[in-house]
């Protein structure tokens, strides 16, 4: 329930708040949002799976975002579209984090 | 391992937060980019075409009152007789200053684009262009006409004749091909005058062949020109 309340909690605020972002910093956003999307299912599956490190966690999160930050502006200042690189890493882990969770509620409800 | 609510870690939380936050902030971003990049165009073409609606309304609203104006003006001129001669001179004045509907035999020169623009070709010198209607005009002037009107636009003493992209503009109102350059004067004179000016007789039987453009002089018995609709109201000017 906790993560969920945040959720809501987390969208009231961008909402309420409705902070301007200039349209270059779109992708940056976007990017930032994968990150913390990628963040978010792997803390809920390491905490259902009772092996979540708080320090992996954060630091993972703040780690990711800031690579994937500079992986955008290294493929704006490039011409290349690298950030897809962070796009599809992000994508393959949060689709991975899913599968586990969904794999957890099978176990948990003695589905399998 | 952490601050914990019941089974749920603090910091998960935390990040479940940024999350929402991102996830409503680039909602309301997209959101916001598309209502600026999409209908932009469609608000200009609609803001466009009120604008126009509203001109056109606004010029027969001018014309029902300059010609209320009128009548009212001649009636009073008629009516007292301290006010006739006043009124007879500001009628000769309207009259010249091009404000009042005239008619008188004349000349019309219609003048296109070329049908056809070969390709590769500069398509420039396809096209009828701002200065050639100057030439025509400033011929007619210099061959005494009296009254001149372009797609029915008259030609005052605050006309001018521009382009604006791809549309000439006469009293600041777009134009575009045919041109009906219609002149009253003398049709013999307005006739010569064009062979004899060197611009205009360039255009009329040089370029057009040249390039195609077509160039149609007519004589007409009878020719009929509007009032010039624009403004006439004077902010800087004072008589000396």
């Amino acid at each position: 329930m906790i993560p969920i309340l945040g959720l809501v909690a987390g969208i009231a605020l961008g909402l309420i708040l409705n902070v301007p972002v200039p349209a270059w910093m779109a992708r940056y956003l976007g990017i930032a949002l994968l990150a913390a999307l990628d963040s978010s299912f792997g803390g809920l599956r390491a905490n259902l799976e009772e092996s979540f490190n708080e320090r992996l966690f954060i630091g993972g999160f703040l780690v990711n975002t800031t690579i994937a930050g500079l992986i955008v502006y290294l493929g704006d200042n490039l011409g290349i579209e690298i950030y897809l690189a962070a796009v599809v890493a992000f994508g393959v882990r949060l689709f991975q984090n899913l599968a586990l969770i969904r794999r957890h509620f099978f176990k948990v409800h003695h589905w399998e | 391992m952490g601050a914990r609510l019941g089974r749920w870690h603090i910091s998960l939380a935390l990040v479940f937060v940024i999350l929402g936050f991102l996830l409503s902030t680039a909602f309301n971003t997209q959101r916001l980019i598309g209502e600026r990049s999409r209908p932009r165009k469609q608000n200009l073409i609609d803001f466009i075409k009120a604008r126009r609606n509203e001109r056109s309304s606004l010029g027969k609203e001018l014309v029902e009152r300059r010609t209320e104006l009128e009548l009212q003006g001649s009636r009073i001129a008629g009516s007292q007789d301290v006010f006739t001669a006043y009124g007879e001179k500001l009628e000769g004045l309207r009259l010249r200053s091009g404000l009042t509907p005239v008619k008188g035999p004349g000349l019309e020169v219609v003048l296109r684009d070329a049908p056809r623009i070969p390709t590769g070709a500069d398509p420039g010198n396809f096209l009828i262009h701002d200065y050639d209607l100057q030439i025509i005009v400033n011929a007619l002037w210099r061959g005494g006409a009296e009254a001149i009107a372009i797609n029915g636009e008259r030609l005052a003493a605050g006309t001018g004749i521009r382009s604006a992209g791809s549309a000439i503009l006469i009293n600041s109102k777009p134009q575009g091909e045919p041109y009906r350059i219609k002149a009253i004067g003398g049709t013999k004179a307005l006739a010569a005058i064009l062979k004899k000016d060197n611009d205009a007789r360039l255009l009329v039987s040089g370029y057009s062949q040249k390039y195609g453009l077509v160039v149609k002089v007519m004589t007409k018995k009878v020719l009929k020109l509007p009032p010039y609709y624009g403004s006439t109201k004077l902010t800087s000017l004072k008589e000396e």
